[in-house]
């Protein structure tokens, strides 16, 4: 049986598997989705930008570490960092248990919110993108 | 690649890693560090593994690579392998990744030994149930990464003083439980050749990975690059870089082996707070050193669930 993933579908996602959400206050929080964690595994480590350091839309913002497994942050959209979640810096494992509520990484003050959540997908696209970002994860790679 | 200076064993992968894109070769490199020394994960903090002046007394350097894992001790008792893909050629699945790389390792100690050789937990290679390999891996720029080795031997004695540790007591239950949990090719009394060792892992991966795999050593352009990435993994900056980074204040138990731990914790039994050492096994108290010294409640704790 394939596995099931939940997208929440008040957020914007991208293909490194971040999602955005805008607050009533109009920052956006930071999280990741749960194909992405699937993929990846138990995390054990995040290194993730300084509260009032600038962002910039698929640039390294951080980085994170599952299952022995490094890989980079990009940040999803470009902004000043206004908060981290130290909570998941001290328990990492928070961000695979509840991701998209506790497991938050950042939040952001955005710089272009309207024309880079464009780039993102949401709302009525969401579930063929979905379909297909699933099966380019269990497909990708493997011959045959 | 051979024999080959520890820094290198570590900058040249790395190398490959920084210099790949689509158009480049997936690469396998299989090398052996003709000397010693210790290479931290690349989120660990330098100051809560290795002992600084430990090493320096033993002339031992100390490298950080940008793969995870933990921290080790290396050297040329040990045979390298090191798969550098590029990440469009593997599977996004980080589970499916360490198969992908490792199960030629796995299936080089089958055609081998008479041993259950296995990939348990989808990233530790185990031998008889124990760990006879170290393995990390990470995304770096274009390129998908799986480094590991495979223990010929392996000195406890030097891994164990280098660590840092808070106490002797830590210490000794470090090393006795890496003694339980690790095994290498001399344990079972193995008669094989590192090369001959070296030709059969390039066999296995052509066969699993079903294509050739053609020999070829380093570009100029790769070896000047070689030299300046060995410097950045060796430099003070690079080595202290997660010392202030993270936001856990909290020591993190050492890792000794899949499920098994050694933790420095203060708990509290009875209204009474302790401290002490605990090598924790699947959840469970194996064996402990109180602070206190105090034996009758260390048998006490033993076999119960350790909750931190």
């Amino acid at each position: 049986m394939k596995k099931q993933f939940d997208f929440k579908p008040d957020r914007f996602y991208n293909s490194n598997h971040l999602w955005s959400k805008q607050e009533d206050d109009g920052r956006i929080t930071i999280g990741m989705d749960e194909l992405g964690l699937d993929s990846l595994g138990e995390m054990a480590y995040l290194s993730l930008p300084a509260v009032g350091s600038p962002v910039e839309m698929g640039k390294v913002m951080g980085s994170m570490e599952a299952a022995k497994m490094t890989g980079e942050l990009f940040a999803p959209i470009s902004g000043i960092v206004v908060e981290k979640n130290d909570a998941v810096l001290q328990n990492p494992l928070l961000v695979n248990e509840d991701p998209f509520d506790k497991g938050w990484l950042i939040k952001i003050e955005p710089a272009n919110w309207a024309d880079e959540s464009a780039a993102m997908v949401s709302g009525d696209a969401l579930p063929d993108w979905m379909k297909s970002e699933i099966e380019r994860f269990e497909t990708q790679g493997i011959a045959g | 690649m051979g024999r080959i200076p520890g820094w290198q064993t570590q900058a040249v992968y790395h190398t490959v890693a920084e210099l790949m894109t689509e158009d480049t070769p997936d690469t396998i490199i299989i090398s052996q560090p003709s000397d010693p020394y210790v290479c931290l994960g690349y989120h660990q903090k330098l100051s809560e593994i290795f002992d600084r002046k430990a090493c320096e007394e033993k002339e031992i350097p100390i490298l950080r690579r940008k793969v995870g894992g933990g921290g080790t001790y290396l050297d040329s008792s040990q045979l390298f392998y090191q798969c550098v893909f590029h990440k469009s050629r593997v599977p996004a699945n980080s589970d499916k990744i360490y198969e992908m790389m490792l199960t030629p390792v796995v299936n080089t100690l089958k055609h081998f030994f008479d041993v259950k050789a296995e990939l348990v937990g989808s990233h530790e290679v185990e031998m008889n149930g124990k760990r006879v390999a170290g393995i990390g891996g990470g995304q770096m720029g274009e390129a998908s990464i799986v480094v590991g080795n495979i223990l010929f031997d392996f000195d406890f004695d030097t891994m164990a003083s280098v660590w840092n540790v808070p106490n002797e007591a830590f210490r000794e239950l470090a090393k006795e439980a890496m003694k339980d949990h690790i095994i290498t090719l001399d344990d079972i009394g193995s008669m094989v050749k590192m090369d001959k060792l070296a030709d059969q892992l390039i066999i296995e991966y052509e066969s699993h990975l079903n294509c050739k795999l053609n020999p070829g050593g380093m570009t100029i352009t790769e070896i000047e690059r070689a030299g300046q990435v060995g410097a950045v993994l060796r430099s003070e900056s690079f080595l202290n870089s997660m010392d202030e980074e993270i936001g856990s204040s909290k020591r993190k138990p050492l890792k000794i082996a899949r499920n098994v731990f050694i933790h420095y914790e203060e708990i509290e039994l009875s209204g009474e707070k302790i401290v002490g050492s605990f090598r924790v096994e699947n959840g469970l108290i194996h064996s402990v050193k109180l602070d206190n010294g105090n034996a009758e409640m260390e048998k006490k704790l033993t076999g119960k669930q350790f909750i931190n």
